[in-house]
């Protein structure tokens, strides 16, 4: 479609820009678009509006109260988890470990308050990290989808990027890394102000290069490679605090089952997953998926599929 | 310059106030729902439901304004579709996909939804479009996001972003003045 790209089109992608925020009425696509737009704007009945937003007060409660539990003395902390599960490659079980490790380190206890706790630019490395669990070893169309990943993340556009990234695992036929990259893609949007910080951009294009390397599939391990995870996962560990133990999250937003994302350990290739760090699962209750837990929404109109 | 009505907002919800749950959630949910439903949602109000339940489980994190605030939840809304989009075609009874708008093979509440809300034109006329060009141009118009904030929901660099949106209005006005009927 390059017959779009002449000068002569800037006053139509002017014009198009005004239909789209809703300030071109008079026209006949601006009509239809507002007609779209006007889809957004019925109301939500005050019944469900009221169960709803009962719903969200106690969900947003109890996750800040996960966020802060207090530390209970003498528990040992809870590593989070089964984070070893589809490695497929040497690479990949180095990265488990020292990955692992660090969230061990990392993590204020159990995974309740990693995932939660925003002051810390290693958060947006939890999605990716399982996303690496996830990914394996991958080919195919993904490759230019990593390049073009490898591109946003160096110009500093960083949820973009891992959201390619999730394209790309989810092209290379690795659902449960591609949802994994999605839900880091929405963390950092989540904090992506503060998050701006250099070191998580920093740690999410060595992540992506790691990333590429494992979709591009050359199974070579160099010596360099673990080097770059150590330091990272070093760096990683440095920004935090050591780690104390935090409770467990409540049942309501931990469901005792796996997630979905994350199904229960199943070795690929005959991997065996790397035994250090691979301790029991620690709950995720920012990372619950929507099917089958507890977190769908008890009453609304029809179940899900 | 320290009072910022979205700031104190957002704290509230953080801190699990009612009111300002109910302010965030008159303001988008219909919205969120709009989006939903004219993506082919299978049950638009069950995944509004979700969307907002991962975004009260989070918003402790949430760091930005407002306009980012909403381009985090569609971001949200656009993952738990794909999500929803994998298992249904890991089903093959039911609708694929590709077919997001192929509503009336539900019989559930969405089709009344649907029904409620509905415009049978307006949907042919999306119909019409590939499902990339419908992505982009809904979350433009029921998100009021930016083509920078699109493309970063969609993993599209701006610029193909903007291609999209620019064949979709296109396709859309060709349909509109060759008669398609609207």
């Amino acid at each position: 479609m390059t017959s779009f790209d002449g000068d002569e089109d800037e006053m139509t992608a002017h014009r198009d820009e005004a239909i789209l925020r809703g300030e071109a009425a008079g026209s006949e696509l601006g009509e239809l678009v507002a007609r779209i737009r006007a889809l957004g704007e019925q109301p939500i009945d005050r019944d469900v509006i009221e169960r709803h937003v009962a719903m969200l007060v106690r969900e947003a409660v109890v996750s800040a109260g996960a966020r802060q539990a207090p530390s209970l003395p003498g528990r040992r902390r809870v590593p989070r988890a089964r984070r070893s599960i589809v490695f497929s490659s040497l690479l990949s079980s180095i990265l488990a470990k020292v990955l692992a490790a660090s969230v061990a380190l990392a993590a204020v206890g159990g995974g309740v308050g990693f995932v939660a706790d925003p002051a810390v630019p290693g958060d947006a490395l939890y999605g990716l990290d399982r996303a690496f669990e996830a990914v394996g070893i991958g080919r195919g169309g993904a490759a230019e989808r990593i390049e073009e990943a490898r591109a946003l993340a160096a110009r500093g556009e960083i949820p973009e990027a891992v959201a390619t990234a999730g394209e790309a695992a989810e092209e290379a036929d690795r659902a449960e890394a591609a949802a994994a990259l999605r839900r880091a893609a929405e963390q950092i949007s989540a904090v992506e102000d503060g998050a701006a910080a250099e070191p998580t951009r920093e740690r999410v294009a060595e992540l992506l290069e790691l990333l590429a390397t494992q979709i591009e599939g050359d199974g070579v391990v160099g010596a360099d490679v673990a080097e770059l995870a150590r330091s990272i996962a070093a760096d990683h560990g440095r920004d935090r605090r050591p780690a104390s133990p935090a409770e467990p999250g409540p049942p309501e937003t931990v469901p005792p089952t796996a997630p979905d994302e994350m199904p229960g350990p199943m070795p690929e290739d005959g991997v065996t997953p790397p035994s250090v760090t691979i301790p029991a699962q620690a709950p995720q209750p920012s990372e619950a998926p929507s099917e089958g837990s507890p977190s769908t929404m008890p009453d609304m109109p029809s179940g899900r599929p | 310059m320290t009072f910022d009505p979205w700031q104190s907002l957002l704290g509230a919800a953080q801190a699990g106030a009612d009111w300002a749950w109910e302010r965030i959630y008159t303001e988008l949910a219909p919205k969120l729902r709009g989006y939903l439903v004219t993506r082919g949602a299978a049950d638009p109000d069950g995944l509004v439901g979700d969307v907002f339940l991962q975004v009260a489980r989070n918003i402790g994190t949430f760091r930005g304004d407002e306009d980012g605030f909403r381009s985090w939840v569609f971001m949200i809304a656009h993952h738990r579709l794909i999500d929803e989009r994998r298992r249904r075609s890991r089903r093959p009874t039911e609708p694929l996909p590709d077919d997001p708008l192929a509503l009336g093979t539900t019989e559930s509440a969405e089709t009344t939804a649907m029904v409620r809300i509905g415009d049978d034109e307006i949907r042919r006329l999306l119909e019409g479009l590939t499902s990339d060009q419908r992505e982009v141009l809904l979350l433009r118009i029921f998100g009021d996001l930016t083509v920078e904030q699109v493309a970063a929901i969609v993993g599209k660099r701006p610029g193909a972003v903007k291609a999209l949106q620019r064949r979709a209005l296109r396709a859309l006005e060709r349909r509109i003045t060759t008669g398609v009927p609207l």
